[in-house]
């Protein structure tokens, strides 16, 4: 359980970052937490000829309120966010995600910004950018640019972003009113990679379901957007039987693979079920708020 | 794991699918990550691809073999091989189906996957050997769409197109990534 050699450098800056990595293109990776990167290093699936630390780079792990909305940087760990005053405000969603991010431990050492960049397809942080249409916000020898999450994932752990290019910040657009959430996911065991996950929200106008968004986990090689089911609810009174109908949409929509854990046909049967629960959830909470 | 993926209904007839299929320059090009196939005997090759996702990546090694061969409508293909990430053994059946319109390929696979990528990976490897079919499917309909010159030594495209799946299907076992 060592890892291969590598280089390594510590960078004091996001320019010091970029420019190592363009030095090395397609071999090195930057360190962020390290939480998943490590086992995969330990596990010799990875052979990076260079390491680029970005942990000791000031001022890129700041949440900050942007606009209603919060600008979440690269480095803020799991644990900042689930215990971030500003985000269980607008946010909460991530509040009660985080605490399905691994476990403590990972929690006080693992970034958000890791967690996307590595997009893991069952990740708690990918599937919920996705959700919130988030902007990411990436730096390279080129510039800076921004991502729209929807663009952003591409497959199994790979993205949009370029070989010396840098997720810098992620800017999560703020949320109407009347707008409520729900957060479901099941794993094996608590901190388990999510056989399954879904995450909703509803908008109300009244009763009636003026905007619903549905990303799934887990269940494909990205994060999912679930656009049958979200556009089967748009419009119409909120109820047990049209939550029911939409989450078998959704399940129709996933693209779940067979692993020791589960096979694809439970995964689907999961997205319909999780999703449903997920819908209640969100349309209880937005005819509260 | 098993696995079975069909493409899209290819509009050309069993024959030429068949030809394009066999012909190992064509599939050397189409096949991801390949960086050798040679010839060692009658449909066994030697192959190396390198292959991954994110940061897994690995370079593997191996045989193919093409077996039961039924022009043009069936054959086996028969790979082992291995690499940093772990190894993989296994065989793929394809079938090619005339349909109104062209031809469907049915890929129907059984392999055994072990090493470091089985067990860190399990999660991806399917998903992941998904997607690569898909686009191989993908780009075999491109090429029979854009296809100017014909096709030769269809045995050796087939053996070919036999290890390429076969690494592929290392490759995808190489693959998965970790715990978060």
């Amino acid at each position: 359980m060592k890892p291969p050699a590598f280089d390594y450098v510590c960078a004091r800056s996001l320019d010091e970052a970029i420019d190592a990595l363009g030095r090395r293109p397609g071999e090195a990776k930057i360190l962020a937490g390290g939480q998943s990167l490590t086992p995969m290093l330990n596990f010799r699936l990875a052979h990076p000829g260079m390491l680029v630390d970005i942990n000791r780079i000031p001022g890129i792990d700041a949440i900050r309120d942007d606009d209603g909305g919060v600008r979440i940087g690269t480095l803020a760990r799991h644990r900042a966010i689930e215990v971030s005053d500003s985000i269980r405000k607008k946010f909460p969603i991530l509040t009660a995600a985080a605490a399905h991010v691994g476990h403590l431990a990972i929690r006080n050492r693992g970034t958000f910004g890791g967690s996307i960049a590595h997009a893991d397809p069952a990740a708690e942080w990918p599937m919920l950018a996705l959700l919130l249409d988030a902007q990411i916000e990436a730096k390279g020898p080129q510039g800076a640019r921004t991502i729209p999450a929807r663009e952003f994932f591409t497959t199994f752990l790979t993205t949009a972003l370029g070989d010396a290019e840098i997720l810098t910040e992620v800017k999560l657009p703020a949320l109407p009113a009347k707008t409520g959430w729900g957060f479901e996911e099941l794993s094996r065991r608590p901190g388990d990679f999510a056989l399954a996950a879904v995450a909703a929200i509803v908008t109300l106008d009244g009763k009636t379901i003026k905007d619903a968004r549905i990303s799934m986990g887990g269940v494909g090689g990205t994060p999912l957007r679930a656009p049958g089911a979200e556009a089967l609810l748009r419009g119409k009174p909120a109820d047990a039987a049209l939550f029911e109908q939409a989450g078998k949409k959704a399940a129709e929509e996933s693209d779940p693979s067979n692993d020791v854990h589960a096979t694809a046909d439970y995964r689907r049967h999961l997205v319909s079920v999780l999703t449903r629960r997920a819908l209640t959830s969100a349309a209880e909470k937005a005819a509260q708020g | 794991m098993k696995l079975e993926i069909s493409s899209e209904v290819l509009p050309h007839p069993p024959q030429q699918v068949w030809n394009l299929l066999l012909d190992p320059t064509v599939l050397s090009r189409l096949l991801p990550g390949v960086e050798k196939f040679d010839a060692v005997g009658p449909d066994s090759y030697e192959v190396v691809v390198k292959l991954g996702v994110g940061a897994v990546r690995g370079t593997y090694n191996g045989k193919v073999q093409l077996t039961d061969q039924q022009p043009p409508s069936s054959y086996k293909l028969k790979g082992e091989g291995k690499g940093a990430p772990g190894w993989a053994k296994g065989e793929v059946l394809f079938s090619l189906i005339p349909e109104a319109g062209g031809t469907r390929v049915n890929a129907k696979a059984d392999a055994q996957i072990g090493g470091a990528i089985a067990g860190v990976g399990q999660r991806m490897i399917e998903g992941v050997a998904k997607s690569m079919a898909r686009e191989f499917f993908s780009a075999v309909g491109r090429e029979l769409a854009g296809q100017k010159v014909q096709v030769s030594q269809a045995g050796m495209g087939f053996r070919l197109f036999i290890r390429i799946v076969r690494d592929f299907f290392a490759w995808l076992f190489g693959r998965g990534a970790g715990a978060k």
